[in-house]
């Protein structure tokens, strides 16, 4: 566990699109859709009920109380969070959505703002910016019309210091990722551009079987997670991160 | 006499052309093959402003990078030759390729295909081709999960048919 307190998190790139600030908003602004990655795809971490197939799942969970698997997620989530008490919170809030059974969409206004805060979305922020100036240097700096798509590259978060920073607990792999144009200026003498966008990074808080098979030996929380969703119906929901941010790129 | 010193001559002048030939198949004659990575080709609806554009991805394993400049070359070449022919049909059209390891393969990505997300695009994603609506034709290369080199590309051969 020591080798994983001086664990860093990976580099942020220089690509020559600066950051200048990043908020959490919070609702969704207007905007115009610029661009969109490619959704995953992924629909069986969002099923749930009674009749999950529990081939393969650890045999002694399967007749545990609800409090008991509650318990071991619990602890699941803490010790994945333990370097950061912050995520810890989102963690109880998130156990206690999919415990209340409510379902639907969540933003957490803390998880929003620890996501800002990474090299990862930060990273995720400038490569959308260097797509953006390519088109913009092929229009000539003219925002009008332009729509990207940004492929299969996403915001993961399944590095060794995310797994134990928390957002690997409760993001990993993202789903899928738009991003909205608020307003932009061009300066026509000095090439350069600025513009507010509005990222929306779209994840399932819920456990397919494939990853609690995989994971269930490392912790056994996933174990009574699956459980949980597919054996005593409590229901998964879809995560919602809001980023504005404002960058500048030049062209050449 | 005269035969020998011409055996002689022949024999160096073969050394020479071995040894050039050698040079410039170096490291495409050694284990380099390029192969299809089916699987994980798409083509995906982009929605952008209550319109639907559709974008292709096509993927490719390396066997065997070095990152030399001959299989760089060699990929170059392997991207112009299998660009999709209708690609300006497509708002969007990518070539992705990754170097060919024991967690990014056609098996154990189809058994584990997460971990493509969480393995392969952060380790062994080498290059992406992209050509846009708009007319970019763009060459990235990749260092973990993200593009630290763009630069234009053009397949002379292939947009010239």
């Amino acid at each position: 566990m020591d080798d994983h307190v001086n664990e860093v998190e990976e580099e942020e790139i220089e690509n020559g699109i600066d950051i200048l600030s990043t908020t959490v908003p919070g609702s969704t602004p207007s905007g115009t859709d610029i661009a969109a990655n490619t959704s995953r795809g992924n629909t069986e971490d969002l099923q749930y009920g009674t009749n999950g197939n529990t081939s393969g799942i650890i045999t002694g969970y399967l007749n545990k109380s609800d409090d008991f698997l509650f318990f071991d997620m619990d602890f699941l989530f803490n010790a994945c969070a333990i370097f950061d008490g912050g995520l810890e919170t989102v963690g109880d809030a998130f156990i206690e959505r999919f415990r209340d059974r409510v379902g639907g969409d969540f933003h957490h206004s803390g998880l929003s703002a620890s996501v800002m805060e990474t090299n990862v979305m930060r990273n995720f922020i400038k490569k959308f910016g260097e797509e953006l100036n390519l088109e913009l240097e092929n229009s000539n700096g003219d925002f009008n019309g332009i729509s990207i798509a940004i492929g299969d590259t996403r915001p993961i978060f399944s590095s060794i210091y995310h797994q134990f920073h928390g957002l690997k607990i409760l993001l990993n792999d993202t789903e899928h990722t738009r991003v909205k144009l608020l307003n932009y200026t061009f300066d026509q003498s000095t090439s350069e551009w600025e513009g507010d966008f509005y990222f929306e990074v779209i994840d399932h808080f819920g456990l397919d079987k494939a990853d609690a098979l995989k994971y269930q030996w490392w912790h056994s929380g996933f174990a009574a997670w699956w459980i949980l969703q597919h054996k005593r119906g409590y229901v998964p929901f879809r995560t919602v991160i809001r980023i504005n941010a404002r960058i500048r790129g030049k062209i050449e | 006499m005269n035969n020998f010193f011409w055996l002689l001559i022949f024999f160096y002048y073969y050394l020479l052309i071995l040894s050039l030939f050698m040079l410039n198949c170096d490291d495409l004659s050694e284990g380099f093959s390029i192969e299809s990575f089916e699987i994980m080709n798409y083509i995906h609806l982009l929605e952008v402003d209550d319109t639907t554009e559709i974008v292709k991805a096509d993927y490719y394993l390396v066997i065997g990078y070095r990152g030399t400049r001959m299989q760089n070359i060699a990929i170059d070449s392997l991207v112009c030759k299998n660009k999709a022919s209708d690609a300006n049909l497509y708002h969007t059209y990518f070539i992705n390729i990754y170097r060919k390891t024991p967690k990014t393969n056609t098996e154990y990505t189809s058994e584990f295909p997460r971990d493509f997300y969480r393995y392969s695009m952060r380790n062994d994603h080498l290059f992406r081709y992209k050509w846009t609506y708009s007319g970019l034709s763009i060459k990235e290369t990749y260092k973990g999960a993200f593009a630290y080199e763009s630069e234009k590309f053009n397949c002379v051969v292939n947009e010239g048919d």
